[in-house]
């Protein structure tokens, strides 16, 4: 798994296990633990807390997260164009090999469908992933940092060959 | 802002009003159930055959897929709930009045003829564009399906969206019946007051002699919603059907993108909140108590009404084609898609606070509702890494998204609508049900292994696994196989479902009338031991995840093994220094021409390299196959093409292709 992965599995682990802990304690009050002296007016008040709660919540996930979107990144002078057609169900890639640390423009088009464009590192992390649209051309700039044999798999659903439709490149050091 | 507590709903509506409603309910639910029976079937077939047990042919899963996909969402837990709305409009004293009741018959009809066609157009015509058809791939279909399939299916898909918005329009003359006691008498006072806004603003929408009950709200705000998400998609639809006979009719592919998903996100909610009125209705009853809502649960409908609207474009986060403004667009759909989940978390803070330190029956219909709360919360944490651009560029289309809307529409809605038959089919058809043992088995063994089929599907995703492949990566062999294991259980279960409605229909009782009505403290300690082993399994599956990574060196990397023949063909390195096209899949062309004179490619193709002038196949320098086309043809065959996959060993499959390959690309 990538960075990104383990971050979601932590995360989401950490988050769904403290849900089930809540729950477990809700179950208890309400059998094993019950109480009928509970203040319901007061419960349905706190929904306002309850709200403020979650509005903090997803503000603070909006802008620790809203600065690592893919939109906007620039080779600038120094990349290397690298233009990959795909087709069902095939990528037709350049034939020549990449250079580590010199950032890398992927120039992607499509010949009929949308494809899904993913790049995976010889150990089989995925490494990014971007839409291939009919029509248009779609960029994405990556630095390889280390040399070797990457893979491409489509990761839009393209037909009947779609999970055959796979790819590599070389980049070298 | 002052706090209500819901009354708790009684019965208004008069006994013929009641009977409408149940034949109704009864009719939807009941086809639902059917549809899920074929579509439930399909899914474990499509888990099989990636387990590689059972591999069905690629077309053949693909056809299967799209058919799973609607029949399983729209089909069934849409239907389920569609008709269950009329249910509900009933037990909170709605009834539906004559507009309502035309219309929800139409409704019926164009779901049914709509299914139906599109059972014919995937099973019988092998249409496999999925369920989501992403324009312009019905039009290119390597081959695997005619135009007719492609007509069948986009006007079955049509009848079904005619068929969502003429429930809207049922849902929205009933939501705004006289029944409200609306002070004033205008139809669009009687509409705000529907919308629950009778809470924020008791003057302007007065109502007599109580305000407006909750479980009115989801559905009136998703009639809005619906209507409004569904017919660009029609129109879509009708110029794809003029498509498929004029080719040269076209749109904008990403303009077209955008249209589907601003109908696919809000049908989510078209399930989802005609669920939650039947929470509203139901939860409050086995906790003997009115719900616990504050005012601000009408603050978070009315974000929804509109957010539900605006956030499409997190479906498409990774389109952003230079030269559109695309990006910008998904950049904003973040916080938007942020804010509507707000009405979920509000609504699960409501419900499960009217369950704390309550007298919750823990009867089958409560147990489910229950689980179907704890999915639901679970669910949406998974939603909200979706609807995190930052996460979803590592997410999307993997099976980690799979695993996402399977908890939340098999586990949350699902068990809304199984719980729904169990509450009310007594109701509907007069008869006890027929067990209340089984039908707590029935819950327990879905929420188990409905519960570890999403977890398996997640732990894939996070490991790059993506989603609709007919064959996955080697890597993910076993733990497909674990899944398919779990989905044959989980698909078995169901036979107690079906068999428990047919035998009360028939009026059959299996238990002796001191067993109903829940086992109490005993059910109440399994529930928590159970929920204490899935944390204990979910933390060691983490541990163990996280662990696996940690240890991973670039030396213990190469244990994926290669164990079907899609993987083997592509493990080849090619030469690096190739000048020609690099795809060739590491197939020698020299030695795939003397492949293809001997194999009597010859007989039947014409290819000008080979100087073969057949004409029983495709011509193959017109043709101009893809790689992937070739190798995928010569080891399945198609049509009148045998496979060759006995007679050529894989290397020489790869030569012969890489031969055509290269002699029609230049």
């Amino acid at each position: 798994m990538g960075r990104i992965a383990i971050i979601i599995a932590v995360s989401y682990g950490i988050l769904g296990g403290l849900a089930v802990l809540v729950i477990a304690v809700l179950v208890w009050s309400s059998t094993v633990g019950r109480n009928k002296q509970t203040n319901l007016h007061k419960l349905a008040d706190r929904e306002k807390t309850w709200f403020g709660i979650v509005v903090v919540m997803l503000v603070a996930l909006l802008f620790a997260t809203i600065w690592f979107t893919p939109y906007g990144n620039s080779a600038g002078t120094n990349g290397q164009r690298f233009p990959v057609k795909a087709e069902q169900f095939a990528f037709i890639v350049p034939g020549r090999t990449l250079k580590v640390g010199e950032p890398v423009r992927f120039e992607l088009t499509s010949a009929d469908v949308n494809h899904g464009f993913a790049v995976f590192d010889s150990s089989n992390v995925l490494l990014f992933q971007i839409q291939v649209i009919p029509g248009a051309t779609s960029e994405y700039v990556y630095t390889f940092k280390k040399p070797g044999t990457y893979h491409i798999l489509c990761f839009e659903y393209c037909g009947v060959g779609h999970d055959e439709m796979k790819g590599e490149f070389t980049v070298r050091g | 802002m002052s706090t209500h507590v819901a009354p708790v709903d009684e019965p208004l509506a008069d006994p013929e009003e009641m009977r409408t409603a149940k034949r109704l309910t009864l009719r939807f639910v009941l086809t639902a159930q059917a549809i899920l029976v074929v579509s439930g079937v399909l899914g474990v077939l499509l888990r099989d055959s990636q387990a590689n047990l059972g591999r069905l042919d690629p077309n053949w899963f693909y056809a299967l897929m799209t058919a799973h996909g609607l029949g399983a969402f729209v089909g069934w837990a849409g239907f389920s709930v569609m008709g269950l709305a009329y249910w509900v409009f009933a037990q909170v004293g709605f009834p539906v009045r004559k507009f309502g009741r035309v219309t929800a018959e139409l409704t019926y009809w164009l779901m049914v003829v709509g299914v139906g066609g599109i059972v014919v157009s995937t099973l019988a015509l092998h249409f496999a564009g999925s369920w989501v058809f992403l324009y312009p791939l019905p039009f290119h279909s390597a081959g695997e399906w005619g135009k007719w399939a492609t007509a069948i299916f986009l006007t079955s898909v049509l009848l079904v969206g005619l068929s969502i918005v003429t429930w809207c329009l049922s849902v929205l003359h009933t939501a705004i019946s006289p029944a409200l006691h609306a002070v004033s008498k205008k139809w669009h006072n009687r509409f705000g007051v529907a919308l629950g806004f009778g809470y924020l603003w008791p003057k302007r929408f007065a109502t007599n002699p109580k305000t407006v009950p909750y479980p009115v709200i989801p559905l009136t705000v998703i009639g809005v919603d619906m209507i409004i998400a569904t017919l660009p998609l029609a129109a879509l639809l009708v110029e794809m059907i003029v498509q498929t006979f004029v080719p040269s009719a076209h749109v904008n592919p990403l303009l077209a993108k955008n249209v589907l998903w601003w109908f696919g996100h809000p049908v989510v909610y078209l399930l989802l909140f005609p669920a939650v009125a039947v929470y509203y209705v139901l939860v409050p009853r086995y906790a003997a108590r009115k719900l616990v809502a504050g005012n601000v649960i009408t603050v978070g409908w009315t974000i929804a009404i509109i957010a539900n609207v605006v956030v499409w474009a997190h479906h498409v986060y990774l389109d952003y084609p230079v030269n559109s403004p695309q990006a910008a667009i998904d950049t904003a759909m973040q916080p938007l898609t942020f804010a509507l989940t707000i009405v979920s978390a509000l609504s699960l803070y409501s419900l499960f606070f009217t369950i704390y330190k309550s007298d919750y029956r823990w009867n089958a219909a409560g147990t489910a509702l229950f689980l179907g709360l704890v999915s639901w919360l679970s669910a949406g944490l998974s939603g909200v890494v979706n609807a995190t651009i930052a996460f979803d560029q590592i997410v999307h289309n993997s099976l980690w998204i799979v695993g996402h809307f399977h908890q939340m529409a098999l586990l949350n809605i699902g068990f809304v609508a199984m719980a729904a038959v169990y509450a009310w089919l007594p109701e509907w058809t007069g008869h006890r049900l027929y067990s209340e043992a089984m039908a707590k088995w029935q819950i327990w063994l879905t929420f188990v292994f409905g519960t570890a089929n999403t977890a398996i599907w997640l732990v894939e995703g996070l490991q790059g696994a993506p989603r609709r492949f007919a064959v996955l990566p080697g890597q993910f062999l076993t733990l497909s196989q674990v899944g398919a294991g779990i989905a044959i259980v989980l698909g078995a279960a169901q036979i107690l479902f079906f068999w428990n409605i047919v035998e009360t229909i028939r009026g059959k009782v299996a238990t002796p009338a001191s067993e109903r009505g829940g086992l109490g403290v005993a059910a109440a300690k399994i529930v928590l031991v159970a929920l204490l082993a899935l944390l204990g399994v979910a933390a060691a599956a983490s541990i163990w995840l996280v662990a696996s990574n940690v240890s991973k060196s670039p030396s213990t990397t190469t244990s994926a093994t290669p164990t079907t023949p899609a993987t083997t063909a592509t493990t080849t390195t090619p030469s690096t220094t190739s000048t020609m096209p690099a795809n060739l899949g590491g197939g020698d062309p020299v030695a795939g021409k003397a492949v293809f004179e001997s194999a009597g490619c010859k007989g039947c193709h014409t290819l000008a390299a080979a100087g073969a002038t057949g004409t029983v196949g495709p011509n193959l320098d017109q043709k101009k196959p893809p790689l992937a086309l070739v190798l995928l043809r010569v080891t399945q065959g198609k049509g009148a093409m045998p496979s060759f996959k006995s007679q050529l060993t894989p290397q020489q499959v790869k030569d012969v292709a890489a031969f055509v390959v290269q002699s029609t690309s230049g």
